[in-house]
């Protein structure tokens, strides 16, 4: 089934493996992680590739999936609420932080982060920056083509996101990260989170909503996590074997 | 030993490593004054070696001239499309604008990269989109960034375009 053309909002998801996308289309994709937060990326049309999906699948795991044969598990997608002649520039951009394949550390404090993709595609985290959560990820690359999708100045620290982030840790751990880097993480614990959710919300929420307030985007947000139930079930989506605990 | 062009047949050879060193190839000689590649770096050079009938092979100091060589071909690459009103739209031009773009200023340096001279009348409105978009991080560096997106507010209105998608972000 052919996806839809461009709309400024309110774009439904659908099954990634079992629809197809336009070439001129950039979407966000969600799927369920081992956590129950989601997981998120960007799928997009490469120049000679064919359809392929970018995300962080962990520490140092950014990941391109040819779409559907390299899908690893069920994914949703929406088209970006972009206007159609910036989305192909951003395409454009997308493929270049693609193709360029950085590695990038597995960090949570977001705010830290802003700016971290130059427009050349190029990762260079900003001073005090220890690296992208999938989430951060996906908002850190639309920020490098020029899309600000989320005021973060407005989110709001939770106490159950310092044991998620603690969490986050323990897995970073297990995964015998280097010191340095687990040293840092810990200390970024803030109760400050951003969600895949909340990205992939304020995306279908479309460009005349940006920069969505946390507030704003909590609705949108949960209405994608519903979204994605339907289309890929939990207890049949394919468990991510790429790393623990991608969000 | 410098060349004399006027007391010479000109010839030249491809260097297959950036020092040239050792890699003189007599049988590859094509004519005056050609670009080479480096196989492991992919970076071009040009180097003009006198013909060895003359006096031995004896590189030429062209340094100056292979680095206007090499930002001429480069800008080549961006304008392109850029100053082709007619070019073609599709995802995988603009592609070809940005990558030339990156490369460029990657290359060079930013202000290098001289937009100067570019003119609403003579531009295709979504490749300077994406040629600005590309370029923005340093768009105090470069030279006429800013008249450039003046340029492309009135390129796009002059196609019909809405300049609040073509230049999303950016306006």
């Amino acid at each position: 089934m052919f996806y839809s053309a461009w709309s400024d909002s309110g774009m439904a998801f659908a099954h990634l493996a079992e629809n197809s996308f336009a070439k001129d289309q950039l979407a966000i994709a969600v799927s369920h992680s081992h956590m129950g937060a989601g997981h998120i990326g960007l799928a997009f049309h490469s120049a000679k590739s064919g359809p392929q999906l970018l995300h962080l699948a962990w520490h140092r795991k950014l990941e391109v999936d040819a779409v559907p044969l390299g899908l690893k598990t069920c994914w949703a997608f929406a088209a970006l609420g972009t206007p159609p002649a910036a989305t192909k520039q951003l395409i454009a951009f997308v493929r270049t932080v693609a193709t360029r394949g950085a590695q990038i550390n597995y960090a949570i404090d977001f705010i830290a982060s802003r700016g971290s993709f130059a427009l050349n595609g190029s990762y260079k985290p900003p001073k005090g920056s220890h690296g992208l959560t999938c989430a951060s990820f996906v908002l850190e690359v639309l920020r490098g083509g020029l899309v600000n999708l989320l005021d973060e100045s407005t989110w709001v620290a939770d106490e159950a996101n310092i044991a998620w982030g603690r969490e986050v840790c323990d897995s970073l751990e297990k995964s015998q990260v280097d010191n340095d880097h687990l040293t840092a993480v810990r200390r970024s614990v803030s109760g400050l989170r951003l969600r895949p959710f909340e990205v992939a919300g304020a995306g279908e929420l479309g460009s005349k909503a940006w920069p969505v307030t946390y507030q704003a985007v909590q609705q949108p947000a949960n209405g994608v996590e519903a979204e994605l139930l339907p289309i890929c079930p939990v207890a049949t989506a394919t468990v991510n074997k790429l790393g623990p605990a991608p969000k | 030993m410098l060349y004399d062009p006027a007391i010479d047949a000109r010839p030249v050879a491809e260097i297959h490593s950036p020092s040239g060193l050792g890699a003189y190839r007599p049988g590859l000689v094509l004519g005056w004054r050609t670009s080479v590649c480096s196989p492991s770096t992919n970076t071009q050079y040009v180097y003009v070696l006198q013909d060895r009938s003359f006096a031995g092979v004896a590189e030429v100091d062209l340094i100056a001239g292979m680095r206007t060589w090499k930002v001429s071909e480069a800008t080549k690459q961006w304008q392109r499309h850029v100053f082709d009103p007619q070019a073609s739209t599709h995802v995988d031009a603009l592609t070809e604008t940005v990558e030339a773009t990156l490369d460029f200023i990657i290359e060079f340096g930013p202000e290098a990269f001289a937009l100067t001279a570019v003119r609403d009348e003579f531009v295709q409105a979504e490749h300077l989109a994406a040629l600005l978009r590309a370029s923005s991080t340093w768009r105090d560096q470069i030279p006429g960034w800013n008249d450039a997106l003046l340029a492309a507010v009135l390129a796009v209105n002059s196609s019909g375009q809405d300049p609040e998608d073509v230049l999303f972000g950016m306006v």
